[in-house]
């Protein structure tokens, strides 16, 4: 085992890439499990009164019955984004997130696993809502900085640790990775994605990469720990190595400024 | 961060459709089967909104013949106490009906064997096939009950109700969520990490011939994300295969080494790794 080094060296880029499938502690569990016992209580006592009064002795109460349960399934959705962004603060306060390399064993990574399973729990429920923009004010309530018009396709994104900027996209089956294992180590860093960033469908982003404005990483390809990737270029291979660089159209505007001139010289 | 449907709502199975079709009743009958203690449970639990909504509708019969006539009426305690039980015994139908499934799949499991033991080996991709048709008549009996326990958001029954009952071995501390595993000839050793959507297979399908070997993974070894393990290779202990790779069939992986690239390929041995990396 490798002893305990506080600062990383920058050779770490040549390290496989190990993502920890994080295991399920039993104290995140039994919050979880009260996490949900206590929205079904509140769901109850939200519920009854109206319930009961619409469903006494009107027949025809019965017809709405399917915008109901959609209505519950909506009110389910947002009780467990006041209660999981509640417990989720709450553990925050006790051990912020933290960037840099730790013991397995240590009470950085423990927590860091702790807040996994609570976030792990609302994703999960967000998921399997019918629109899919559900888990976008998720990452939001969790802290987590994500723009305007983005798309997150079925992709794996940490919970912790990701900026997204606007107008991005991350693809189909993505792993945007921002914690990786190390020997026994945790090492965490934070995955930033500047304005209109691509990531392309099966892509993995390693901890620590900045997807520069306009970049893109194309699909099936990996990045290596702590990559820059260059503005306004398609990146390829795994690691990403080749830079090609992106055509950009003018602007609308620009072009009809253009068009003018050319009008005036046949008159 | 929540993973791709592809290895969360799905099963990890493959069923012909030609054989899927031809014994659609055996997987009907078997959900029949493995839902009928849930449905006995969920009417005692839901009594009491049954006997307030129904009878304005039908003449609700008193309940006379289930479990709760034979222990007590909870439903006649104070709300609170019904209420603050109600999220447990909503859990408790969950666990009945994953552990009542699982004893109906095994019981089926054991018919088939006797009928035709599984075997390893290259097959010819046909019904006709006696090999191939009880490879998937075992895959179908499974999927419902994969597909209740890779449904939900707590994995507390998922190791043991899909892979251990039925005889595969997945060691201590090893996890095998958000992964697509194949559930038959697999053995995972202990503390092993493997990377979300990472696929480790034992079956294999080109042209009309499939081939179903076993694979295997020693202790301590850790697999990245979006690794693919195609059947017959053999990790031994203590290897890293770097995320995004790839692997070709039989494949024998050393220990103590590290493996990456399209297809794996033996990069360095750990100690000089961790000799490139954590020298200063």
């Amino acid at each position: 085992m490798p002893k305990q080094i506080t600062e990383i060296h920058p050779n770490i880029k040549n390290y496989p890439l190990i993502s920890a499938n994080l295991s399920g502690k039993r104290v995140s569990h039994f919050i979880l499990l009260i996490e949900v016992w206590i929205t079904l209580i509140l769901m109850y006592y939200i519920n009854k009164g109206y319930y009961s009064h619409i469903f006494k002795g009107q027949t025809w109460s019965y017809l709405l019955l399917p915008i109901f349960i959609y209505g519950i399934v909506w009110q389910f959705y947002i009780l467990t984004i006041l209660i999981s962004g509640l417990v989720y603060h709450l553990i925050r306060i006790i051990e912020p997130p933290k960037e840099g390399l730790f013991d397995l064993s240590s009470r950085e990574s423990q927590f860091y696993f702790v807040r996994f399973w609570i976030c792990y729990y609302a994703f999960y429920v967000a998921r399997a809502m019918p629109l899919p923009w559900a888990d976008m004010y998720y990452y939001r309530v969790f802290g987590s900085h994500i723009g305007k018009n983005i798309v997150l396709y079925d992709s794996w994104i940490d919970p912790e640790m990701v900026d997204i900027e606007d107008n991005c996209m991350i693809s189909l089956n993505t792993q945007l990775i921002a914690h990786a294992i190390i020997g026994n180590q945790l090492y965490v860093k934070r995955v930033v994605i500047k304005k209109s960033g691509i990531a392309g469908g099966g892509a993995i982003v390693a901890p620590g990469t900045i997807v520069r404005e306009g970049a893109v990483l194309g699909g099936g390809c990996t990045s290596h720990f702590n990559q820059e990737l260059a503005p306004y270029c398609i990146h390829v291979g795994s690691p990403a190595k080749i830079a090609l660089p992106i055509k950009i159209k003018k602007e609308s505007n620009n072009h009809e400024k253009e068009k003018k001139p050319e009008e005036k010289e046949k008159k | 961060m929540s993973s791709p449907t592809s290895t969360k709502l799905t099963p990890p199975i493959y069923v012909d459709p030609r054989i899927r079709r031809r014994f659609i009743w055996l997987y009907l009958i078997q959900i029949w089967i493995s839902l009928i203690p849930a449905a006995f449970l969920l009417f005692w639990i839901l009594y009491p909104w049954f006997i307030q909504i129904l009878p304005s509708i039908l003449n609700f019969p008193e309940i006379s013949w289930t479990l709760p006539n034979l222990l007590k009426k909870w439903w006649q305690y104070p709300t609170w106490v019904a209420v603050i039980f109600l999220p447990i015994l909503l859990g408790l139908v969950y666990v009945i009906t994953v552990i009542w499934s699982a004893c109906v799949t095994k019981i089926l499991h054991i018919l088939l064997n006797k009928l035709h033991p599984p075997k390893e080996g290259v097959f010819y991709r046909h019904p006709k096939d006696k090999d191939y048709l009880f490879w998937n008549l075992r895959n179908l009996t499974r999927i419902f009950l994969f597909w209740l326990n890779y449904s939900s958001p707590f994995i507390f029954f998922k190791k043991k109700f899909t892979f251990s009952f039925f005889g595969v071995r997945i060691g201590k501390n090893s996890e095998i969520n958000h992964t697509w595993i194949s559930p038959e000839f697999i053995e995972i050793g202990n503390n092993v990490i493997i990377g979300q959507s990472a696929a480790i297979y034992s079956y294999l399908i080109q042209g009309d011939k499939i081939l179903v070997a076993k694979t295997i993974i020693e202790d301590n070894v850790q697999i990245g994300p979006q690794v693919i393990l195609l059947p017959g290779t053999h990790v031994k202990e203590r290897t890293i295969i770097d995320g995004g790779s790839f692997s070709h069939p039989f494949t024998i992986m050393e220990e103590n080494s590290v493996y990456s690239g399209c297809p794996t390929e033996r990069k360095m041995s750990i100690s000089e790794l961790q000799k490139k990396i954590f020298q200063q």
